[in-house]
């Protein structure tokens, strides 16, 4: 077993402080949609004078202290994989490269109503992956081979997923706008076309399956191979029959062309189960034998 | 002076403006004639669909009058000045600014809050210049009207939003689909409304355009009209699954599409998703159409709504254009009046600064015992002295007041120092107020000075 690298009292108000600068520009992005939606007749003329605080220096000030984190921790301990190697340095890692890709989306402009529920998104793992640590420290087996591809597939998958429970989101509340046009506050919410909000999402979906799918692959490898760490029977643990759901409802998504009755709101619902899920997973799997 | 003499939607009727209208080369040629027939003017023609606008700035000697311009504009397309008669606005100084800042803001506009008049106005802009008859009036003044249309289409959001009901039907499709050339759209009954829509839809340019209807004949007849697919009525259900967009606009005194007879198309469709629009009074389609899976179902009334709620907002987002037009205006007229006060500044510091250098070349000629750096201070002392005295009286003259107090303090500086009148614009002009109290009469700072107030002001 490796040896175990806690979490500092400085590293805890860092990852916290960087979490609530993450959740400052979701507020501060909410209101520059909301400064659309809210300009009604008698409402109150645009700001003259634009936000200095924008969404993208909170974002890129949590990003730099998260960045700060995982650095300073790898240096400690050194070692480069430490981010593929516990659940919170994992979850950081994750909340980094969720971090780019909502810049992506910001840069893209289009996209841009995609950006705004990554970044709920971000703080949520930030908190889970501390919760986690809290809970109990686990190191995974990354000496093992198969076990650091485990992990390496599925923080990229748990990306693509999240992307897509995003897009999950944007697709609601534009089907809801489009649905209720008359109804004040949906009418102005800057989203893309429907169908360009269904067509990132099947993308970010089947870039993310066959991650999850070597996830699932290196996962059962490792298993066989080190049977006694997760014990007999690894194969009807919870996390394992959580995952094959997750595999399947992914599946599904992905065959819409064959189930056509899926498209729309209910591949937007599947997705953000999807996601919901794998985070499920993740919390349940520090609890188990083996991570 | 700025002049304006047009004639626009608001008070001329298209053939009159047709008349009127004026080609590129056309208005390159009238510009060069304006100039010849009154020299030293300057002048733009703004000429859209919707107006026939000419915009004059003109330096004093050869300023025509309103009369004048009317009948230049008639002499341009030989037709007499009483056919236009009332339909002609004139507009003078900072009206001419406001007026133009409106138009190239699109407050002026059919559409209000229409993009397309800031291109329109930068052509008749560019197009005067290669005629050479833009001088520093005029492009000082378009160059503050295009800030001011950017101004209010960034800070209003004017040109956003869609106030008629052909609009928000193609605003709310553009939601759904990202792309429609390959795209089907149906159009079942015929409807006089439904020409307004279908013109908005085929600027879509969909795949497909079919339309239907219980009358073989009435359906040939929309189809030859709008260059579209006839098809047979008993083919409804086969054609709703092919189409993407529904168009109904029917007679029927009852619902003609109702939930039984879709749901059972859905699948057939894949789901894909079906937009209809019923416009129908009274409707095509029952309501929970509009509950199906991936069916989205707008009637008349949510259209109206939509367009009603977008034309609420615009009243408040044109008050605010309005501010930012005055504001723009206010800007501009300051600059433009300070720039006529600079010829007279100059004549005003030259011949003060000649009586200083005459007294002081009198008494050094009384006193060859100065030494060269007595002479110097003797010197710099009689620049000071000019200097302070002129201070006040040229910081009252520029400063931004009314232009008839303005015009009655440079009238009474010219006769009480016995200046000659203004030469006119375009000269080096001398605005520069609160640096005068040192070394005014350095010729090199001067014209420095006089360089950076010919700059029109900051646009944007």
């Amino acid at each position: 077993m490796d040896n175990a690298i806690h979490i500092s009292i400085l590293q805890l108000a860092t990852i916290l402080a960087a979490c609530g600068f993450f959740l400052l520009a979701f507020w501060l992005q909410l209101r520059r949609f909301s400064r659309d939606i809210r300009s009604e007749p008698s409402g109150t003329p645009p700001a003259a004078a634009p936000w200095k605080l924008s969404p993208g220096l909170a974002a890129g000030g949590g990003a730099t202290l998260v960045a700060l984190v995982l650095v300073s921790r790898a240096v400690s301990a050194h070692r480069l994989t430490l981010g593929l190697s516990n659940y919170f340095d994992t979850f950081i890692l994750l909340a980094l490269l969720l971090t780019a890709l909502w810049a992506w989306f910001e840069w893209t402009r289009h996209l841009r109503s995609l950006a705004l529920f990554l970044l709920p998104t971000i703080a949520i793992l930030i908190l889970l992956g501390v919760g986690l640590d809290m809970a109990g420290y686990r190191m995974f087996h990354t000496r093992n081979p198969w076990m650091l591809a485990h992990v390496g597939s599925i923080l990229l998958g748990a990306a693509c997923f999240a992307a897509g429970g995003a897009s999950g989101v944007v697709y609601l509340l534009a089907e809801r706008r489009l649905r209720f046009p008359n109804r004040p506050g949906w009418r102005r919410l800057p989203a893309p076309p429907l169908a360009s909000v269904e067509k990132f999402n099947r993308h970010a979906i089947l870039l993310g399956f066959p991650l999850l799918t070597i996830a699932a692959v290196t996962g059962a490898l490792w298993a066989m191979e080190d049977p006694h760490t997760m014990g007999p029977d690894w194969f009807y643990s919870p996390k394992v029959i959580l995952t094959a759901v997750i595999w399947l409802v992914y599946a599904s998504l992905l065959h819409v062309r064959l189930a056509p009755a899926l498209r729309g709101s209910r591949a937007a619902w599947l997705s953000i189960a999807g996601f919901v899920l794998l985070l499920v997973v993740f919390a349940a799997a520090n609890w188990m034998p083996g991570g | 002076m700025l002049l304006l003499a047009g004639l626009s939607h608001r008070t001329a009727p298209v053939a009159l403006r047709e008349t009127l209208a004026f080609d590129q080369v056309r208005a390159g040629e009238s510009l060069r004639r304006l100039a010849v027939e009154f020299p030293g003017t300057e002048g733009v023609i703004l000429s859209t669909c919707n107006r026939v606008e000419l915009y004059v700035a003109c330096n004093g000697a050869a300023q025509p009058t309103a009369e004048e311009l009317a009948q230049f504009l008639a002499r341009c397309h030989q037709i007499s000045p009483a056919t236009l008669g009332e339909c002609l606005y004139h507009r003078r100084q900072e009206e001419v600014a406001e007026h133009l800042f409106s138009v190239a803001g699109s407050l002026d506009s059919l559409v209000l809050g229409e993009t397309q008049i800031l291109a329109q106005v930068k052509q008749a802009y560019q197009t005067a210049c290669e005629a050479g008859t833009v001088g520093t009036a005029l492009h000082a003044l378009f160059q503050r009207a295009f800030a001011a249309a950017k101004d209010i289409h960034k800070q209003t959001g004017l040109s956003g939003g869609h106030v008629s009901v052909a609009s928000v039907a193609v605003e709310l499709l553009r939601g759904v689909f990202d792309r429609f050339d390959e795209k089907t759209v149906l159009l079942v009954g015929t409807g006089k409304m439904a020409g307004l829509m279908l013109r908005s839809l085929q600027a879509l340019h969909p795949a497909r355009l079919i339309a239907t209807n219980r009358s073989p004949e009435r359906t040939a007849r929309m189809a030859a009209q709008w260059s579209l697919e006839a098809a047979d009525y008993n083919r409804l259900p086969e054609l709703l699954i092919a189409a993407d967009i529904v168009l109904t606009s029917t007679g029927s005194p009852e619902p003609i599409l109702t939930a039984e007879r879709i749901k059972p198309l859905l699948k057939s469709r894949h789901y894909r998703p079906l937009v209809i629009v019923d416009i129908a009074v009274p409707r095509d389609v029952e309501a929970a159409v509009g509950r199906l899976h991936n069916v989205y179902l707008y009637n008349i009334d949510d259209l109206e709504q939509v367009a009603a709620g977008n034309r609420r907002r615009r009243g408040d987002q044109e008050r605010r254009s309005r501010e930012i037009v005055a504001r723009h205006t206010e800007d501009f007229m300051h600059w433009f009046r300070a720039r006529h006060t600079g010829p007279l500044v100059r004549a005003l510091y030259q011949h003060c600064r000649r009586i200083g250098q005459a007294e002081v070349e009198t008494l050094l000629a009384a006193h060859p015992e100065l030494t060269p750096q007595q002479q110097q201070a003797i010197e710099k002392l009689a620049r000071r002295v000019v200097g302070k005295i002129l201070h006040l009286p040229v910081t009252e003259l520029t400063a931004p007041t009314s232009h008839p107090k303005r015009m009655h303090l440079a009238e009474a500086i010219q006769q009480l120092f016995r200046l000659a009148p203004a030469a006119g614009a375009g000269e080096g002009a001398v605005a520069g107020t609160d640096a005068e109290s040192g070394s005014l009469s350095d010729a090199a700072n001067e014209q420095q000075r006089g360089a950076d107030v010919e700059q029109p002001p900051r646009s944007g």
